[in-house]
């Protein structure tokens, strides 16, 4: 009796150890690699993989990035897990101690603020555009949705909403900088900007003055394909808005960073043909579904995932401009 | 006590890993999954009825993935058949994964030797899309397709919902010949509707919007019908559908909606021939 035991205690123990890397790989959370990318600021890169769909993908997939002045830390987007957050946070703090004080959403996709709920424990004040709040509201149940499918690789991810709005302002504006559109870090300010309904309808941005550092967000892509969910005219026409100001760096929602507009100019060229090809189907009464197989398709070898996200932008432009013709 | 650890490690693994997956995360991998809840649903729908398979009698169009699953293009077309009592009369969408999986019937014009129809559907997980055609004679065949997409029943409505809710009900009909088929014209017909189902959360309020949809949809061609569609709430924001149906030398084309709200909404044109083309006449 008592061998038997013995053995099956041995054997668990065996077990234990066998998978054990696997538990500790659930628990163990590493910081995510980041970059300096100028002074005081940094970058993480994501993954051009689709949102949640390997074993292994928790949503780290949009660039991240924060930016340290004399007292604090502001974050800019979080990733697309409560994981991601916490891991972006440990990089953070291997690279300063100082207080983590804000969170800014340049906008409202999961890739970009399902993350938030790990800077919670630091007190963080979220910024975020004027509607972003709607923005979450309105997709709350699909958003949860594909939390709770996503299963345990995710557990602890939620939605938290803006904690403040952030105003809209037009570059001519920017020169006459007010206090309530920038945030201060010590000795170091950040303008917020946000934008009307472009990759989404709560698109913000995010300028740091001392550096020139420009966080667009989505609002520019670089090798991943652009994701239409907002208005691709709108979007087109703060494109045009945006590339007037006056920066150094420019970071992308997804892609390397950028010294000069090339990025935003290939995201221009991407929507007005995404446009142009669907307004042409919809003139010459071609189906939707003819339509997906053609639309923007000369765009096709400029992006990566393109036939994963293209067809999405083309139903949807479809949708909105078919009762126009 | 360290024994009782491990044991505790090893169960809590156990059912991190092991957890029973729904049935619809289940259904998304496996074939047989897919084929159990048929054979559930069959049985609640169709009852006792042969379904034998559409080969060659009806085919089905969907894309192999969602571009939005709020908005998945499907198209089905019959082959074009002999026997007036082969002609089919019904054809039933059942789309497996659903909340409401029974998602339609529509009713073709009789003298119809071939079908053809197409709309837009939500898919609210990885799915069997099935279509069933009945035939005058009773005869069932069905076409299916696996269709790769999700969360489209509760995606928030596309555009502005005062917007939207204003102009429900505004309809559009556009009409062509088809080539190489005299007697056959082409309807498109378009009903601006939110089509809400119950799913869907209001961004002000972040309360669920009531469902709000079209149940009924009834197109007359001089006064028969060459069209219907008894709908579920599977059926996607300002429904749109193309269909054949036999023209003639003309006539008046009219559209009935009806939502569960209790609107009618109904809109009519008269169509003539011109230069030897179908057109919408202008008065
Ligand atoms: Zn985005």
């Amino acid at each position: 009796m008592k061998e038997i035991k013995t053995i099956k205690f041995f054997f668990i123990f065996i077990l234990f150890f066998l998978l054990s890397p696997l538990i500790i790989a659930e628990n163990k959370i590493k910081p995510l690699d980041v970059k300096k990318i100028a002074d005081g600021v940094y970058v993480h890169y994501g993954k051009h993989e689709n949102f949640y769909e390997k074993e292994d993908n928790i949503g780290d997939i949009a660039n991240l990035g924060f930016i340290i002045g004399d007292d604090s830390i502001a974050v800019i987007d979080t990733g697309g897990s409560h994981q991601v957050g916490e891991s972006l946070k440990l990089a953070i703090k291997k690279v300063s101690k100082k207080p983590i004080k804000y969170v800014i959403n340049t906008h409202g996709h999961q890739d970009h603020v399902f993350g938030n709920s790990a800077f919670l424990s630091e007190g963080v004040t979220i910024y975020g555009h004027y509607s972003l709040k709607k923005f979450l509201q309105e997709r709350g149940s699909q958003y949860i949705r594909q939390i709770t499918q996503a299963g345990d690789k995710v557990k602890g991810t939620s939605l938290i909403f803006p904690h403040k709005v952030i105003a809209e302002i037009s570059p001519d504006q920017v020169k006459k900088l007010s206090d309530e559109m920038t945030i201060d870090l010590g000795n170091r300010k950040l303008l917020l900007t946000s934008h009307a309904t472009a990759h989404t309808y709560s698109d913000a941005t995010v300028l740091d003055l001392k550096t020139k550092t420009f966080f667009v967000g989505d609002l520019v892509q670089d090798e991943r394909t652009p994701t239409m969910d907002g208005l691709v005219k709108n979007w087109i026409k703060v494109l045009n808005e945006i590339e007037k100001i006056d920066f150094k760096i420019m970071v992308p929602g997804h892609g390397k960073i950028q010294k000069d507009n090339t990025a935003l100019e290939k995201t221009k060229t991407y929507l007005q043909v995404l446009y142009d090809d669907v307004i042409d189907g919809l003139k010459k009464d071609i189906p939707a579904e003819k339509v997906i197989e053609t639309a923007a398709q000369s765009e096709k070898d400029k992006w990566v995932l393109f036939n994963r996200v293209n067809p999405g932008n083309v139903v949807r432009t479809f949708m909105r401009y078919e009762w126009e013709y | 006590m360290y024994r009782a650890l491990l044991y505790i490690t090893f169960a809590l693994f156990f059912s991190l890993t092991f957890s029973v997956k729904a049935e619809e995360a289940y259904c998304a991998v496996s074939e047989e999954c897919r084929e159990a809840r048929w054979t559930d649903l069959k049985q609640t729908i169709f009852k006792d009825i042969d379904i034998k398979s559409g080969e060659g009698i009806i085919e089905l169009s969907t894309p192999k993935r969602a571009p939005d699953a709020a908005f998945v293009p499907m198209s089905f077309k019959t082959h074009k058949l002999k026997n007036q009592d082969d002609f089919i009369t019904k054809v039933h969408l059942v789309i497996d994964m659903n909340p409401s999986p029974y998602s339609g019937t529509f009713k073709f014009a009789t003298n119809l030797d071939q079908i053809e129809l197409a709309t837009r559907i939500r898919l609210d997980a990885y799915t069997k899309v099935r279509v069933i055609a009945e035939t005058k004679k009773g005869d069932y065949f069905m076409a299916a397709n696996f269709v790769k997409g999700s969360g489209g029943c509760a995606a928030p409505p596309l555009g502005d919902l005062d917007n939207m809710i204003a102009n429900a009900g505004k309809i559009k009909i556009k009409v062509k010949n088809v080539e190489e088929k005299d007697d056959i014209a082409e309807a498109k017909i378009m009903i601006s509707h939110p089509q809400f189902n119950g799913l869907q959360a209001n961004p002000e309020t972040t309360e669920m919007i009531e469902a709000y949809f079209i149940y009924n949809v009834e197109v007359t061609y001089n006064d028969k019908i060459v069209m219907s569609l008894e709908s579920d709430i599977s059926i996607s924001q300002d429904p749109t559908f193309r269909f054949n149906f036999p023209v003639g030398e003309g006539g008046d084309l009219k559209i009935t909606a009806k939502d569960i709200d209790g609107n009618i909404y109904s809109h009519s044109e008269k169509l003539a021939m011109q230069d030897n083309q179908l057109k919408i006449a202008f008065q």
